[in-house]
């Protein structure tokens, strides 16, 4: 690594804490991102299940699982365990991810983008 | 001044038929009496019909788009057994300008015909407990405040405060489009009515209740939505071993535009501590002078985006013992102009434990270009889960199907 850039990098991570802590203020004397674009206080938690139901409940590895979001957005995606993303269109309320992905696996993350109720983990028996 | 709105609102065109019959007294005289007597009766006639013609309902849908089509959209807000919302509907003037000189008397939603396996969960009958307020105000549809007190009028008075009764209908339609006939349509009636203001913005604020706390059915309303996903483009690729995720960094999809809120996630790598999440301006130069990317730390953990904004970011632990997690900011886009088609860069930033040691590991970046079109459809939302929150999220372009009645 070069001298000067190891002495940036130096610089930002001795900087870390500071600015971590230190955003909002940072933020405030942004021109294009005022304070009010940043959020408050942390998201409230990790597995509000308001926004969807599953179908069969509970689910299991060996049925296709059927997923209901009940929320605004008009696209979500899920995360069958170990496997990438996959974005679908919620324009018709539900979907059905089939039973041959889901073999093996126990977990399915589900995400929107909602501040609330956008995480669900969904547990397979 | 609502007894002004009152003579203006039902009393203009009998005013001037009864003046005419008054005219037709006058200037009658015996040899004619008989006959001014019948076109005394016919004014009189036409002074009841013209006041019961005044007095008649008026409706207006909104948006007016979806007058005589069903939306593009549901929405799964207002009538649900075990939730609860905070909504307000900020709708622009030029769709009730059809109720001018009335008073606002009711609220009909429309059954949607994208998501109907709900409906075949229903009994019918269900009550659906709401409180529902309602004003004329100032606030800009395209830029509604994420303040809830900023965008109603200061009149803004309850209008219903009770329970809607969901009736039952069919889970499977050939129809185009439904009705807003009461045997198919939630319908609310607001008392006292409330006077039609011109060129002013019409905020309908829903209190949502939990109806039954362990049941789980929900009657979707017929919605308009004009969806604008942006894009994003991926940045490099995360600095620890993520096979099947190269895009650890993803913005979950919602509309990208100025005024609405924003999700970035990112799965965390092992035994994280903490998470920074930078945005910045330019993936060329930080802080406009240092040039992009920046090696931090070894194998190949590059800073590729300006870290102009520095955000800590909240940790959700694993699903199982081999998911490390993942982390996610939240935050509402400033609805700014300039920030129509402007791209914004993200990085999330980690502290974790290697080898009992920490490390720092940067995961890939990504480009979000917000949607260069602004606001169109005259209606928008703010939205909470929590009934007492203070603040909600906007959607731009976002309303239920809504029939609004007056007389």
């Amino acid at each position: 690594m070069r001298p000067s850039l190891r002495s940036a990098t130096a610089l930002l991570l001795f900087a870390i804490p500071l600015l971590g802590a230190g955003a909002r203020g940072l933020a405030a004397t942004h021109a294009e991102l005022p304070a009010h674009a940043l959020p408050a206080q942390a998201l409230p938690a990790q597995a509000f299940d308001d926004d969807w139901t599953v179908d069969p409940d509970p689910p299991t590895a060996d049925q296709d699982l059927t997923i209901t979001y009940h929320g605004a957005d008009d696209q979500v995606s899920y995360e069958v365990e170990g496997e990438g993303s996959v974005d679908v269109d919620t324009s018709r309320g539900s979907f059905t991810i089939p039973k041959a992905k889901l073999a093996g696996k126990s977990y399915v993350k589900l995400k929107a983008s909602g501040g609330e109720a956008g995480f669900r983990i969904v547990r397979l028996r | 001044m609502q007894a002004v709105r009152s003579a203006q609102g039902y009393l203009p065109s009998t005013s001037l038929l009864h003046m005419g019959a008054s005219m037709v007294i006058a200037t009658s005289s015996s040899s004619v009496f008989r006959r001014s007597h019948a076109v005394l009766a016919c004014a009189v006639m036409l002074g009841v019909g013209a006041s019961a013609l005044a007095a008649q309902d008026v409706s207006v849908v909104v948006p007016s788009s979806a007058a005589s089509a069903d939306g593009n959209r549901w929405m799964n807000s207002h009538f649900r057994a075990n939730s609860t919302r905070r909504i307000q509907i900020l709708i622009d003037a030029r769709h009730v300008a059809g109720l001018a000189g009335k008073q606002l008397r009711e609220l009909a939603f429309r059954k949607d015909l994208l998501f109907l396996s709900e409906y075949g969960r229903l009994r019918g009958g269900e009550g659906a407990a709401m409180r529902v307020y309602a004003s004329f105000s100032d606030a800009s549809v395209a830029q509604p405040s994420v303040d809830f007190a900023k965008n109603p009028g200061a009149q803004h008075r309850l209008g219903f405060d009770g329970v809607g009764s969901l009736p039952k209908v069919a889970a499977d339609e050939d129809r185009r489009v439904t009705s807003f006939d009461a045997a198919e349509a939630p319908t609310l009636a607001l008392l006292p009515g409330f006077w039609h203001e011109a060129q002013r913005t019409l905020v309908l604020e829903f209190e949502t209740r939990v109806n039954a706390a362990n049941a789980r059915w929900t009657w979707p309303v017929d919605a308009v939505t004009q969806f604008e996903p942006g894009s994003t483009a991926v940045i490099g690729k995360p600095c620890w071993d993520t096979p099947a995720k190269p895009d650890a960094t993803r913005v979950v999809k919602g509309s990208l535009r100025p005024g609405m809120h924003m999700r970035v996630t990112s799965d965390a790598p092992p035994s994280p501590v903490a998470a920074f999440l930078m945005i910045g301006l330019s993936d060329k130069f930080a802080f406009g002078t240092l040039p992009l990317p920046l090696r931090v730390a070894e194998p190949g953990c590059d800073v590729v985006v300006s870290p102009d904004l520095f955000l800590t970011s909240t940790f959700f632990s694993g699903a199982s013992t081999t998911d490390s997690g993942w982390t996610a900011n939240v935050f509402g886009l400033p609805s700014a102009q300039n920030l129509y088609g402007a791209t914004l860069y993200m990085q999330y930033l980690f502290l974790h434990m290697e080898g009992g040691q920490p490390a720092v590991k940067t995961a890939n970046g990504l480009a979000a270009t917000l949607t260069k079109n602004a606001p169109s459809l005259g209606a928008s939302m703010v939205v909470t889960m929590d009934s007492a929150a203070a603040t909600g999220r906007v959607f731009l372009d976002f309303a239920p199907v809504l029939r609004i009645t007056a007389r």
